[in-house]
């Protein structure tokens, strides 16, 4: 039985199945920030990404602090995943979680006060973000340590780069601001609308239409329209 | 009974396997606890220390003491008191915004910083800005400090502005309450004040001191102490001397009686306070019967209102014409009229999501209200 399930993620990775371990980390970090991105072709993890991404600084610090939860829990799931029972294992998995993300919260309050106020009540939630536990659940407790942290990592950076590129565009729209400078001078009224939340969903929306188009386009010309 | 011993089995593995984690899960999560409690604990007293110190430069030393919800710093240079500096948390958009106000010895605010607020980015947060906080410097607790009157709101954040502005006004309270006394306001024009029996109240040595001042000509005639808790035996001196003494000096600020001096000193801030809120100008003048035209310039262009005055009040404000937004500024349009002529001041709370139109509105009202005074 051990065998079989040892399969199913190979075989869910695509070709990677037999390749050498460093190809299938290369191959599970890829998956991640591209063809799996969570935020993106995923779609999990919504709440942070519309309500935390109203500048590039909070969007990459919650980016970061919900990849170091994801990077320490697949870890410690992958290793004790064999001696958990099935019967317990997602209150194992949320306990672990919830407890790397008491961690980072006291850390960041100690250690990066601003970004850690800033960021209140989403740090907290992370416990809840569907990405962490899907992956314990999907990747991590049935892979080696490795490969589950291969798999933190991509999907880290893949929901990183989602939450920072938002915070790009609303700060530039609705305050103005690249990353920390002001660049549109204060005659230029920006676009307030797109702080607030509606202008969220707005960005994540042409941002998911955007990943469509372009893996629907590389679909295309490797021949295998979708 | 085959099955009974392998379930129990089961259980005891279950038991056994989540107990083991949440012991290691409880252990390591107590341990980075006790390593960055001291570092946060650390780090929020020195934030509120540097905005302590940023709204009262002058001060090379400080003294903290609790007065209700407000922290108060005392200032010093050497051994002399030079202001004071008040941390204070009204309630904003998102949250308490909590802020330093520094004091001075008159009673006129240096500073005012924000030490943390979760207030909307873009909008709430522009409360930092200098052109904010500077309309705050100098002001004094005579003056109103309300968007529309004395302060100009940040558009499209009312109500964190308001929130702001509440929080330097609890600060004022505060120094009024705590430091006053030696720094109190300065006194009330007597001559100015219309006759009537005004009260008044101010917080003695044991609750607060309630006094009616009678005005007659111009003159304090009377002042009466309605009511207090002071200890009968120590304020009794004070209960009996103060008021003779301020209608003798017709004065607010007269020497305290040795032994009961908080009484002393709430006794002449209540009377202080009841002649406060009538100084020329918070009475409305006399106004003539008529219906007069003002106008305000709003978000689009200049706001024309009819003012209706009936018995010396205003009986209705009506908006003529505009060019405001129109879903947008539809609530101050309905509501600020209304509020106006129910206050019968122009000094009303902006709709939120609508400043400018609700102060084209009160301005337009203020322009008609100067021509029924004519």
């Amino acid at each position: 039985v051990a065998v079989v399930e040892k399969e199913l993620p190979g075989a869910s990775a695509g070709t990677a199945g037999r390749a050498p371990l460093s190809v299938q980390m290369i191959g599970d970090i890829k998956r991640g920030i591209i063809d799996e991105n969570p935020a993106l072709r995923l779609v999990l993890g919504m709440c942070p990404t519309l309500a935390v991404t109203t500048s590039f600084i909070n969007g990459l610090g919650l980016g970061l602090a919900t990849m170091a939860v994801l990077i320490c829990s697949n870890i410690i799931i992958s290793l004790i995943g064999p001696y958990v029972p099935s019967k317990v294992r997602i209150p194992s998995y949320i306990v672990i979680i919830a407890s790397f993300v008491t961690v980072v919260d006291m850390m960041m309050a100690a250690y990066t006060p601003d970004l850690h106020r800033v960021l209140g009540i989403f740090v907290p939630l992370i416990t809840v973000n569907c990405i962490i536990l899907g992956r314990a659940e999907a990747f991590a407790s049935k892979n080696s340590v490795l490969r589950a942290l291969a798999d933190g990592v991509g999907m880290g950076l893949g929901f990183t780069f989602v939450m920072a590129t938002m915070g790009i565009i609303r700060g530039l729209l609705g305050m103005g601001m690249l990353i920390d400078w002001q660049v549109l001078p204060d005659s230029i009224p920006p676009l307030l609308f797109f702080i607030l939340p509606p202008g969220a969903f707005l960005v994540l929306g042409y941002l998911i239409g955007l990943a469509n188009h372009i893996s629907a386009s590389a679909e295309a010309r490797r021949g295998r329209p979708q | 009974v085959e099955g009974g011993g392998v379930v129990i089995k089961d259980i005891a593995r279950l038991m056994l396997v989540l107990t083991t984690i949440c012991v290691v899960a409880a252990a390591s999560v107590a341990a980075t606890e006790a390593m960055t409690t001291p570092l946060i604990l650390d780090r929020k007293a020195n934030e509120q220390i540097a905005a302590v110190k940023q709204v009262l430069p002058e001060a090379e030393r400080f003294e903290n003491e609790q007065h209700k919800d407000v922290t108060v710093y005392r200032g010093f240079v050497g051994d002399n008191l030079v202001g004071s500096a008040f941390i204070v948390a009204p309630q904003g958009y998102n949250g308490p915004i909590r802020m330093a106000v520094g004091v001075d010895l008159d009673g006129k605010i240096v500073d005012v910083t924000v030490i943390q607020q979760d207030e909307t980015p873009g909008l709430g947060t522009r409360l930092s800005e200098a052109r904010f906080i500077n309309q705050f410097k100098g002001k004094s607790g005579a003056d109103t400090l309300r968007a529309g009157a004395d302060i100009q709101a940040i558009a499209g954040a009312t109500i964190s502005s308001n929130a702001f502005a509440r929080g330097v006004k609890t600060a004022l309270d505060s120094h009024k309450a705590v430091v006053a006394g030696d720094t109190g306001p300065g006194p009330v024009e007597v001559g100015q004040v219309p006759d009537g029996v005004y009260r008044g109240q101010a917080d003695g040595f044991a609750g607060p001191v309630v006094v009616d001042v009678k005005m007659e000509g111009g003159r304090i005639a009377a002042v009466t102490i309605v009511e207090q808790n002071e200890t009968p035996a120590v304020s009794a001196p004070a209960r009996e001397k103060i008021p003779a003494l301020i209608v003798e000096k017709q004065s607010a600020e007269v020497d305290a009686v040795a032994g009961a001096t908080l009484t002393s000193k709430a006794i002449m801030a209540a009377v202080q306070n009841a002649l406060a809120g009538t100084a020329p100008g918070a009475a409305p003048a006399a106004l003539n019967d008529g219906v007069y035209q003002g106008q305000g310039e709003g978000f689009a262009g200049p706001i024309t209102v009819e003012v209706t005055i009936t018995g010396g009040k205003m009986a209705a404000v009506k908006i003529l014409q505009h060019s405001e937004t129109p879903a947008i500024s539809a609530p101050a349009r309905e509501q600020i009229p209304a509020l106006i002529v129910e206050t019968q001041s122009t000094q009303v709370d902006a709709v939120a999501g609508a400043t400018y139109t609700s102060e084209g509105i009160a301005a337009a009202v203020e322009d008609a209200l100067a021509k029924a005074k004519q």
